[in-house]
C-alpha cells in the first residue's frame, strides 16, 4: 500500500469528510423544510409539494449513477473518503478529476495516478482542491443577496426586459448546451451516439406533452423529463446497436 | 393585504439571504478543516512542498476562478434565492440541480421569481441533492465498485455515456417548441459556430464563449422585440 493511502483512508479522513457531508445534508434538509413553510404559508397544495420532492428526487438517481464513475476513479488514487466527499459536495463529476490531474501536475507528474505519488503531494491537493473550490460559494456569500434585489426590481420596472432576460437566456443557454450534441459527430462519427440521446430524449418528452394534453394526465406531464432521459438513454443505447 | 405579504414575502427573502450566507459560511470553513486537520495531525512526519501547493493552487485559480463568475451569474437566475446557496454548496448544478428545479417550475406551472417559483425550486433542489449525497454515500460503501463494472461494460455504456445528451434534449424541447421564433435561430447559431470553429477550439474556452453567446443571443432577442419582428414574450 502506498504511504499516502494509509492517511487517505484514516478514520479522522472519514470522521472529517463525515461531517461535513452531514452537515450539507442538514443543509438541504433544513431549506427544504423551511420551504415547505412557506409554501403552507401562502396557500400552496400540499400534494404539488410533495411531488416537487418526489418527482426531483426520482428524477436525480439516474444522473447520479454516472457520478459515481468518478468517484471509483478517483478512489482508487485518493483513497475512498476524500473524493466521496468532493462529488457530495460542490465539486463535479467534471471538475474533480481535472482538478485533481492539475494538482499533480505541479509537482512534476504525468496524472495522479503517477508512481511517484506520495502523502506530501496528496496533502497539497487536499489543500489545491479544497481552496479552489470555494470561488463559487465566497461569490455567492457576497453577491446573491444584491443580485436578486436588482432581479426584482427588474421585474417590477421592465417587466418585459425580465421576461426576456430570464426566458430568453435560458433558450440562449440550452442552445449552447444542445449544439455540441448536434455537431460533434460531423468530427468523431461515434458521437452519433449523443445526438441520438439528445434527439430521442427531447422527442420523447414532446411525445409525454402532447399525450398529457390529449388525454388530460398530470402524471405524463411530470414524466415528461425523467422519462424522456430513459428514453434518450435507450435511443443511445440503441443507435449503438447499429453503428 | 397586498402590502402585508409583499411584507412577509421581503422578510423570507431577506431571512433566506442571512441563512444562506452564514450555512454557506460554516460549509466554507468545514471544507476547510479537512485539509487543515489532516495537515495538523500528520503533517509532522510528511514534508509538505509549499511552493508547489501554491503553483497549484494558482494554476487551478486561473481555469476555475474566471468560470465560477460565469456559472455565478448564468445559473443563480434559474435556482432561486435559497436554491442557489444550496446548489453551490452540493455542486453538480448543470446535470443536476439546474434541470431538477428548471423542471419542477414547468412541470407546477409556476413562474421563477414568484413566491411559489422560490419553494418549489428549494424542495426541487434540496430533494435532488439529498438522493445524490445517498446515492454517493452507498456508491463509497459498497454501490460503486459493485455497479461501475456494469455501466461502464459494453452492453450498458452507450447509454450511461450519455446521461447529459439525454436529459439536455429532453429538458430543452419542450421549451424550444413553445419559442420557436427564438429557438431555432439560437440553435442553428450555436451549431455553425461549432461547425466552423471545430470542437476542440471551443472546448477551450468553453465558459467564456458560453457567456458571449449568452449575450449576443439576448441582445439579439432584444433588437427583434424592439423593431417587432417577434411580438409574443418567451414562454417558459
Amino acid at each position: 500500500m502506498k504511504d499516502y493511502l494509509s492517511i487517505a483512508n484514516s478514520t479522522l479522513m472519514a470522521a472529517a469528510c463525515g461531517i461535513v457531508i452531514l452537515y450539507v445534508l442538514g443543509q438541504s434538509l433544513f431549506f427544504m423544510r423551511r420551504a415547505w413553510k412557506r409554501g403552507k404559508e401562502i396557500g400552496m397544495d400540499t400534494k404539488v409539494m410533495r411531488k416537487t420532492v418526489s418527482g426531483s428526487a426520482l428524477f436525480s438517481i439516474v444522473p447520479s449513477i454516472p457520478i459515481l464513475i468518478i468517484l471509483v476513479m478517483l478512489m482508487s488514487v485518493l483513497g475512498n473518503y476524500f473524493p466521496w466527499l468532493r462529488l457530495s459536495v460542490i465539486g463535479s463529476s467534471s471538475y474533480e478529476n481535472v482538478a485533481a490531474n492539475i494538482a499533480a501536475r505541479s509537482f512534476g507528474l504525468l496524472s495522479y495516478t503517477d508512481e511517484g505519488y506520495n502523502a506530501s503531494i496528496f496533502i497539497s491537493t487536499l489543500w489545491a482542491m479544497s481552496i479552489c473550490i470555494l470561488y463559487e460559494p465566497l461569490l455567492i456569500m457576497f453577491g446573491q443577496k444584491s443580485l436578486d434585489k436588482g432581479m426584482a426590481k427588474l421585474k417590477k420596472s421592465k417587466p418585459i426586459f425580465y421576461n426576456l432576460l430570464i426566458d430568453g437566456i435560458f433558450i440562449a443557454m440550452m442552445s449552447w448546451f444542445c449544439a455540441p450534441y448536434l455537431t460533434y459527430w460531423t468530427e468523431k462519427p461515434e458521437q452519433l451516439l449523443s445526438l441520438a440521446a439528445l434527439v430521442t430524449g427531447g422527442g420523447a418528452a414532446l411525445l409525454f406533452n402532447w399525450l398529457a394534453k390529449k388525454t388530460n394526465r398530470h402524471f405524463l406531464t411530470e414524466m415528461s423529463f425523467p422519462g424522456g432521459m430513459l428514453v434518450g438513454m435507450l435511443g443511445a443505447y440503441i443507435a449503438n446497436l447499429f453503428l | 393585504m397586498k402590502k402585508e405579504a409583499a411584507n412577509t414575502q421581503e422578510t423570507y427573502t431577506n431571512n433566506t439571504h442571512r441563512i444562506g450566507k452564514f450555512s454557506t459560511l460554516i460549509a466554507i470553513l468545514l471544507i476547510l478543516m479537512v485539509p487543515a486537520v489532516i495537515t495538523m495531525i500528520y503533517g509532522k512526519d510528511v514534508k509538505i512542498q509549499i511552493s508547489n501547493t501554491i503553483s497549484a493552487i494558482i494554476t487551478l485559480s486561473a481555469i476555475y476562478g474566471v468560470v465560477s463568475v460565469v456559472e455565478v451569474v448564468s445559473f443563480s437566475p434559474f435556482l432561486g434565492s435559497a436554491g442557489t446557496y444550496l446548489s453551490f454548496i452540493t455542486g453538480n448544478i448543470m446535470n443536476m440541480k439546474l434541470p431538477a428545479a428548471t423542471n419542477a417550475l414547468r412541470v407546477n406551472n409556476v413562474e421563477r421569481g414568484t413566491d411559489e417559483g422560490e419553494v418549489i425550486t428549494t424542495l426541487a433542489i434540496g430533494a435532488s441533492s439529498v438522493v445524490t449525497t445517498v446515492v454517493l454515500f452507498l456508491g463509497m460503501l459498497f454501490l460503486g465498485r459493485l455497479l461501475v463494472p456494469v455501466i461502464t461494460g459494453p452492453a450498458l455504456a452507450p447509454a450511461f455515456n450519455n446521461v447529459t445528451p439525454a436529459l439536455t434534449g429532453a429538458l430543452a424541447a419542450p421549451y424550444f417548441i413553445k419559442n420557436k421564433k427564438l429557438s431555432i435561430p439560437t440553435v442553428i447559431a450555436g451549431c455553425l459556430l461549432y461547425l466552423i470553429l471545430g470542437y476542440d477550439f471551443m472546448s477551450s474556452g468553453y465558459s467564456f464563449f458560453m457567456l458571449g453567446f449568452i449575450m449576443i443571443s439576448f441582445l439579439c432577442y432584444l433588437l427583434v422585440y424592439k423593431t417587432g419582428i417577434v411580438k409574443e414574450k418567451p414562454k417558459h
